[in-house]
């Protein structure tokens, strides 16, 4: 084997590793990147974007939220077990005090420490302007848990780790 | 000459040495970037009016290879990553009791001078004393309200680099 064929071959196998790993159990890491994604887009509005009614968030968030889904946002004052109606009103009350607000999540490492459950990582960032015009700039490190309910990830915890204690 | 030399240094042939050059390259620059000298942009207002609001600078970890942060650094803390993080000031160090009162900043019982502070305050705050392998951190714009900025003593582990400038 020439040594040009062999660096090559190097190359590929390394190649092939890195495929492998990075697809390692991307089906349910996928699927749960998906839902952030669309937990992101059910909280954020954009300025001018017409309010869905009360019913119509309630269904999006039954697609992502166990029922109930336990809430610890230490910052916000919201603690509890939230059914998805009640989940969905938190949000609409929210948008209704706001002219614009996006929510973004960053740093997401998910692991499933076994079948069916997940632990992710991320930190939650929330953009935005008040009603009143005032800036709305929030982030903090989240903790979420979901687990698989009838073959779809759901999350069922969502708390958030205060770095700074004063 | 002089032409061929301009050409083959700005259109070098593509050989396979020059793809392992321009590899090299881009591996030891996303080393660099994403993990020596993070590049960030400064949102927010709780470092006015040290660093404004849309300014731009670097996370630097290589002073904290040699040793840890001291008081007076501005430190960026890391959240669950490196993408978004706080950026504050160390005013204290674990073991140390700190304090507000009237404004002024209190450490060990004795005044502390913020030479980086333009604006006068009423932050009032208890004494408190830093935990072990924590350090306590605050934000130079005190105009805000205490109740409005995020400061208080975090790990120092959570501390990514200091401030470039």
């Amino acid at each position: 084997m020439s040594r040009r064929s062999l660096v090559v071959f190097i190359f590929l196998a390394l190649a092939v590793a890195v495929f492998l790993w990075l697809h390692h159990g991307k089906g349910d890491r996928q699927q749960i990147k998906e839902n952030l994604l669309a937990l992101e887009r059910v909280v954020s509005i954009a300025p001018g974007e017409a309010r869905k009614p009360l019913l119509a968030k309630i269904r999006e968030i039954r697609n992502l939220m166990a029922d109930p889904c336990k809430l610890s946002l230490d910052a916000s004052g919201i603690s509890g077990a939230y059914a998805p109606a009640e989940m969905a009103q938190l949000v609409v009350r929210f948008q209704s005090q706001v002219h614009q607000a996006r929510l973004s999540f960053h740093d997401i490492k998910i692991t499933l420490p076994e079948s069916g459950a997940a632990e992710i990582a991320c930190t939650g960032q929330l953009k935005g302007l008040t009603l009143s015009r005032e800036r709305l700039d929030e982030f903090r490190e989240l903790k979420i848990e979901a687990s698989k309910i009838d073959g779809k990830w759901k999350f069922t915890r969502f708390k958030t780790i205060e770095a700074l204690e004063k | 000459m002089g032409e061929s030399r301009f050409r083959s240094f700005f259109l070098p042939r593509f050989s396979l040495s020059y793809l392992l050059r321009l590899v090299i390259i881009a591996a030891l620059a996303i080393v660099f970037f994403s993990k020596i000298c993070i590049p960030v942009r400064i949102e927010g207002i709780s470092m006015e009016p040290t660093y404004h609001d849309g300014s731009f600078n670097f996370c630097c970890r290589v002073p904290y290879f040699f040793h840890p942060p001291s008081v007076g650094d501005v430190v960026f803390i890391r959240m669950a990553g490196t993408r978004v993080m706080y950026m504050k000031r160390v005013v204290a160090m674990a073991g140390n009791v700190v304090a507000f009162q009237d404004g002024y900043l209190y450490v060990n019982g004795k005044v502390r001078p913020e030479t980086y502070v333009v604006t006068e305050c009423d932050w009032d705050l208890p004494p408190r004393k830093v935990k072990p392998r924590h350090v306590y951190v605050v934000g130079d714009n005190r105009k805000m309200t205490i109740e409005n900025q995020v400061f208080g003593q975090v790990p120092a582990s959570r501390i990514v680099g200091k401030a470039l400038w």
